[in-house]
């Protein structure tokens, strides 16, 4: 047997086999062009439970990432820091914002990152910070939660004024006020009636009625009105002779005024004299009457003593 | 034939004055002086007229009525007033009322002046009444006075005045002169009664 042994082959065959194995390292740990990614963080003001490591992250609806890891930020104890790592050629833009989003009914969530303006600038790292920040947007179900909120306030203050409002005082009025509209109501009813409504179709038949009549009248109107115009001349025609007789009278009047000023009739020294003789003629008469009275009941008792003295003469105590 | 007629007409109308009538006797009021003295002056610077007095009419006449029985009115045959008894009261009280010199003045109703005060008399009774045998007699007197201002004619006072009389005989002149007493009382208490009026 030849034990004859090339040293050098083996050598060169050793070395051949490293280079080999670092060239195939080598060509499994080059990352490739679609492998290249890039972190962000994401800050949550709200709650992540069902976000896990690794849990996907989505842009519009394509995996773009997963989340690296989750931690409450050193910087707010408030915000819980979510790191995920995105493809670079993934377009994060400055207006580019995550949501956090159920899938189905499982209980876990995801990243969505809805679609920012494409003309917007693309997301940079701010100054002190490691790597850029994607802004975030209220989930489904914080958002809800705030309505439910706002809606379970606002249900509150609504049912603080409901039972202001049906306090035992405007229970009562409101009492009234239904009594009132019933009562209201039925006379309503009452007055629309078949009778009253029949009575108010009557009188809108007597209203056509009568202004028919009205129609017809307005001819006779107009003679009359005429007629009348003939009536006032002649009315103002006897007014005018009243008026001459009334300044004949006042003149009249004027001249009795001037002779009774210059004391031709002095009525108070006329009537002076003559008032108590009247009233004393009178006196006189009235006792005259009251004989003739007597006569005459004289003579009604006994016609006969016109001519005789025929009654028989009663004699009074004492006399003979 | 016509001369006959004329004759026997005139023997018609001139018989009755052949008819014999009784003597009559007129009879007019004469009072005692009345025991009054007035003490109040609230009345001495107002002028009284005395209106004339309200009666029935047979008061306003010259017949001297009598009552029989209460009831039956007769006049007496011989005897009647001198004035009606309507005018004789009416004077007596003016002149009651002047000798009381409870007013400035007094005047009748005839007087041409027009007083502060006016004084009406009614008359509502002044009669002579006798029993039905005629063996009674006495006299009544009723007679109402009313005080009036007569610029407002609101009645000041009034009052009724009453008396009644024996008669001292059963004829004319016993009634006369049981008027004459009666009405004396009556008009004391209406001088009374003016006098209590002023003060």
């Amino acid at each position: 047997m030849n034990n004859k042994v090339n040293y050098t082959a083996v050598g060169f065959m050793v070395l051949l086999g490293v280079t080999l194995i670092l060239a195939f390292t080598y060509w499994l740990l080059k990352p490739s062009a679609e492998a290249q990614i890039q972190k962000y963080n994401i800050l949550f003001d709200e709650s992540v439970l069902g976000l896990n490591i690794d849990a996907a992250v989505k842009y519009r609806g394509i995996n773009v990432g997963k989340v690296t890891r989750l931690r409450i930020s050193p910087k707010n104890s408030e915000q819980v820091e979510v790191q995920v790592t995105i493809l670079k050629t993934t377009p994060i833009k400055e207006t580019t914002v995550a949501k956090l989003t159920a899938q189905g009914i499982t209980g876990l969530s995801y990243i969505n990152l809805s679609l920012g303006d494409n003309g917007a600038v693309p997301l940079r790292i701010i100054k002190g910070e490691e790597y850029p920040i994607i802004k975030t947007e209220a989930s489904f179900f914080e958002r809800f939660e705030k309505s439910l909120g706002t809606v379970s306030t606002k249900l509150s203050k609504t049912l603080t004024r409901t039972e202001e409002l049906l306090d035992d005082e405007n229970q009562e009025q409101i009492s009234l006020l239904l009594k009132r509209s019933a009562s209201f109501m039925t006379q309503m009813n009452k007055l629309m009636s078949d009778e009253a409504i029949a009575n108010f179709h009557s009188s809108l038949k007597n209203f056509d009625n009568a202004t028919k009549k009205l129609d017809e009248m307005m001819p006779r109107i107009k003679h009359l009105v005429e007629s009348s115009v003939t009536w006032e001349n002649k009315i103002a025609n006897t007014f005018a002779s009243i008026m001459n007789s009334y300044i004949g009278i006042k003149a009249s009047m004027d001249r009795f005024k001037l002779a009774v000023d210059s004391g031709d009739f002095n009525l108070k020294e006329i009537s002076t004299d003559i008032v108590p003789t009247m009233n004393n003629t009178l006196i006189e008469l009235q006792h005259l009457m009251i004989r003739i009275e007597g006569a005459l009941n004289q003579y009604e008792r006994s016609p006969g003593d016109i001519l005789f003295k025929q009654e028989e003469i009663k004699k009074g105590p004492g006399e003979q | 034939m016509i001369r006959v007629y004329i004759a026997i007409v005139l023997l018609f109308l001139l018989s009755g004055c052949s008819t014999k009538k009784p003597t009559v006797i007129e009879y007019k009021l004469s009072l005692r002086e009345l025991n009054h003295s007035s003490a109040s002056k609230g009345c001495k610077d107002k002028s009284l007229k005395v209106s004339q007095a309200f009666s029935s009419s047979s008061l306003m006449s010259l017949q001297m009525n009598y009552i029989l029985d209460s009831h039956k009115i007769y006049a007496y045959s011989q005897a009647q007033w001198n004035n009606s008894p309507n005018q004789e009261i009416s004077s007596q009280v003016v002149k009651a009322l002047r000798e009381s010199k409870l007013f400035k003045n007094t005047q009748n109703s005839k007087s041409r002046s027009k007083g502060d005060l006016i004084l009406e008399i009614n008359i509502e009774d002044f009669m002579q009444y006798y029993s039905e045998d005629q063996k009674k007699s006495y006299v009544n007197v009723d007679i109402s006075f009313t005080l009036i201002y007569s610029k407002t004619s609101e009645v000041i006072a009034t009052k009724s005045f009453s008396a009644k009389k024996e008669t001292a005989s059963l004829d004319a002149s016993g009634g006369v002169k049981g008027l004459d007493n009666a009405l004396a009382d009556v008009l004391v208490q209406g001088l009374e009664f003016l006098n209590e009026v002023c003060k």
